[in-house]
């Protein structure tokens, strides 16, 4: 074979990968029937990117969940109490309150955005590229006792530089 | 349907992408059925959080995929040792990778097979660079890793797929 690397990249490219099932489509739709476009703009909306706004919505969101969370901890463990109560044997550690019996089951981080701010050309450095990533972090508790499930979402913004090779 | 829903951003954007996404997602699944399932929670879940999306968005759809196909992964972990082989290499179903087409290519099946063996990291950068049509910058976003290091793994994958497939061509070439 003697392709060199870019037409070897495009031979591979004649290459079409398989077609997804028809029903795939049809899967989709039904799923996304509820979030139908804009009804005032008729379809793809265009607005100015606003990633602090988001931010702040986003950390807001987050803000009220962890809330919930701290107030749904809090109704398990006034309602549990009393039970505790009842039934605790004199040795009090011997049946832990059911705060405690919470588990971290999962951990998630979705990359949700990522902009490339471009090139940064300092004179004694080399040049890098500016790209900052939003994304946002899951975590999920839950209580094995009661079935009670916390989740809390962290959004994170980065900014990341990248040394480029200029040729 | 009526003409309206078919132009519908998401429409045109499954339409152009969702090849891509669900060969993308095999990376990891193995089953075209569990792949597809991993296609459609990604695309509603992408679609749902960015309803406006344009197609500059779409690379982030690659991201999703791979963030939900390796939740699965790891949801099934016991399974998936099970059936991964002993290289690591987590693509094992048979269902070839690529359309056959009205004409079917003779290279076709041994580039599928080439595919499949390589190391997983290089493999997903070359799905993402080859046939999800992704620039550098855009496959470094998704995977987290800097562009050199994607550029390196692109050009290793290629060299990997030349070395592996070289029989295949003086097969080829001899008859």
């Amino acid at each position: 074979m003697n392709l060199n690397e870019s037409e070897f990249e495009e031979e591979l490219r004649t290459l079409r990968p398989r077609p997804a099932s028809s029903a795939l489509e049809s899967r989709i739709a039904a799923a996304l029937g509820s979030t139908a476009p804009h009804p005032h703009t008729g379809g793809l909306r265009v607005r100015p990117k606003h990633v602090l706004a988001d931010f702040w919505s986003a950390l807001g969101w987050a803000g009220a969940g962890a809330a919930l969370a701290i107030a749904v901890i809090a109704l398990v463990h006034a309602l549990e109490l009393p039970a505790a109560h009842r039934i605790a044997p004199p040795d009090a550690t011997a049946n832990a309150p059911a705060l405690d019996s919470f588990k971290h089951t999962e951990e998630s981080a979705e990359l949700i955005g990522a902009a490339d701010e471009g090139l940064i050309l300092e004179t004694n450095e080399e040049p890098v590229r500016q790209v900052r990533y939003n994304s946002l972090e899951r975590h999920v508790w839950i209580n094995a006792m009661t079935g009670a499930r916390m989740e809390i979402e962290i959004p994170r913004e980065d900014v990341r530089f990248m040394p480029v090779v200029l040729q | 349907m009526n003409p309206a829903a078919c132009d519908e951003p998401w429409r045109i954007c499954y339409r152009e992408l969702a090849p891509r996404l669900l060969l993308f997602a095999r990376q990891w699944v193995p089953s075209v059925a569990d792949a597809e399932d991993v296609v459609q929670t990604a695309f509603v879940k992408f679609w749902r959080r960015q309803p406006d999306a344009r197609p500059e968005h779409y690379p982030l759809l690659f991201a999703a995929v791979r963030s939900t196909a390796l939740d699965l992964w790891r949801r099934n972990e016991r399974r998936a040792r099970r059936e991964a082989d002993p290289s690591g290499d987590l693509v094992r179903e048979d269902e070839p990778f690529f359309d056959a087409g009205l004409e079917p290519r003779e290279d076709a099946v041994a580039i599928d097979a080439a595919l499949r063996r390589l190391p997983p990291a290089q493999r997903e950068v070359l799905v993402l660079r080859v046939w999800g049509g992704l620039t550098f910058a855009e496959i470094a976003a998704n995977l987290d890793e800097s562009i050199n290091t994607v550029a390196s793994r692109h050009r290793y994958a290629l060299e990997a797929l030349r070395r592996i497939l070289k029989p295949y061509e003086s097969e080829r070439v001899r008859v």
